[in-house]
């Protein structure tokens, strides 16, 4: 269930209520109208599955709390200078992965976590920041970000794991064994890598992973 | 060594900011605040934790410390809605002097939860608080709340409440 929530798109605007009605964040750009929500969700296969936030970012890093300053310009020149401004630029705009690596690898944009099985109801979901060589003064704003959004204390995460706590109890029901995970299918195309892709608030992640889950558990 | 007046008075405070915590009573809690607060809970146990290198629970600014406080607030904190039912005892206080006037008081806290949200589960907290106050207009005020929980560094539930 962690897995599934860590790469789901259509949770944020109800799980995450709180933090949207009390500061700006980055997730902004996924609440709100449907319509207007540009981030997509891919399914690479084999249970790997994607939210591509990076459709909805207008200016460089925007994913990163529109970071800016001195350290911030530094950085964007040595980038700039390796990869050249086009790839530098691009990367800035689009930040880093929010994927979910089948089964249990979460690459939450700068936060990198495991999700640990321990019994039939029971995860840990462990997680640090990333830190990035060669820039130090950053650590920092990482480390107040994976606190923000991470950790048992953090603005994000408690909300994601009373939720996944009701929802375990509501599998014990007996009343209707079957749950359609049917959001967005008369809508997802196919890109040319053969990755599904779909709107952020479809199930095409949740079927991607439900899909290989049965296809590995199922091999004799 | 302190007088025991300041003792007393200290005292007073902890036992005052923790009653808030428990009762969810928010917007008090927060007046216990100076402006230039810090808010810390280290994920270590290990002495003199770094907090601009290693991860923390929580290490709030005052900014940060409304944050958290506004989210409760809105209703819709889903992990502490409704809010848990708690109670903490608070012992073995500790009080020294520090600069500026200030007061540094470490105490020992055990603190039972009911966390009702999803299951109905009974969480049982325990670790030491250090408390750095200062007199603002005459009353006690926190310029910083460090709590370091004896699992510190295990695997922990919803620590959404104020601790």
């Amino acid at each position: 269930m962690l897995p599934e929530n860590d790469s789901d798109g259509y949770h944020l605007g109800f799980v995450h209520m709180a933090l949207f009605r009390t500061i700006r964040s980055q997730y902004q750009r996924v609440v709100g109208d449907e319509r207007s929500i540009k981030a997509v969700v891919r399914d690479w296969g084999r249970g790997h599955i994607e939210i591509d936030w990076s459709p909805g970012y207008e200016g460089l890093f925007e994913w990163l709390g529109n970071a800016a300053g001195p350290a911030v310009e530094r950085f964007v020149a040595a980038i700039e200078r390796r990869d050249g401004p086009e790839v530098a630029q691009r990367r800035f705009r689009e930040g880093p992965a929010h994927a979910l690596i089948f089964p249990n690898l979460f690459l939450g944009e700068t936060n990198i976590a495991i999700v640990q099985p321990v019994s039939v109801e029971e995860c840990v979901h462990w997680h640090t920041p990333m830190f990035w060589k060669g820039v130090p003064e950053w650590n920092g704003r990482l480390l107040r970000m994976a606190e923000a959004g991470m950790g048992p204390a953090s603005f994000l995460m408690p909300d994601d794991l009373i939720v996944a706590g009701r929802n375990q109890l509501g599998l014990r029901a007996r009343t209707s064994p079957w749950l359609l995970l049917g959001r967005g299918l008369d809508r997802e195309t196919v890109d040319g890598d053969g990755r599904i892709v779909s709107h952020v608030t479809d199930e095409t992640t949740n079927r991607g992973f439900f899909h290989h889950l049965r296809a590995v558990m199922s091999e004799v | 060594m302190v007088s025991e007046a300041d003792h007393r008075a200290v005292a007073d405070f902890l036992y005052r900011e923790a009653r808030l915590a428990d009762e969810a009573r928010y917007a008090e809690w927060l007046a216990l605040w100076t402006d230039d607060g810090v808010y810390w809970v280290p994920a270590t146990t290990e002495p003199d934790p770094d907090p601009e290198r290693q991860l923390s629970h929580v290490y709030d600014n005052r900014a940060r410390v409304e944050t958290r406080v506004k989210l409760l607030q809105t209703g819709v904190r889903y992990s502490q809605e409704p809010a848990s039912r708690m109670r903490r005892l608070v012992s073995n206080i500790e009080v020294e002097a520090a600069d500026g006037g200030e007061l540094v008081a470490g105490s020992n806290f055990l603190l039972a939860e009911l966390a009702v949200q999803a299951g109905r589960e009974l969480h049982w907290w325990a670790g030491r608080a250090t408390h750095r106050l200062r007199r603002v207009d005459g009353q006690l005020r926190m310029s910083r709340k460090t709590v370091v929980l004896v699992n510190a560094a295990e695997p922990l539930p919803n620590l959404a409440f104020l601790i």
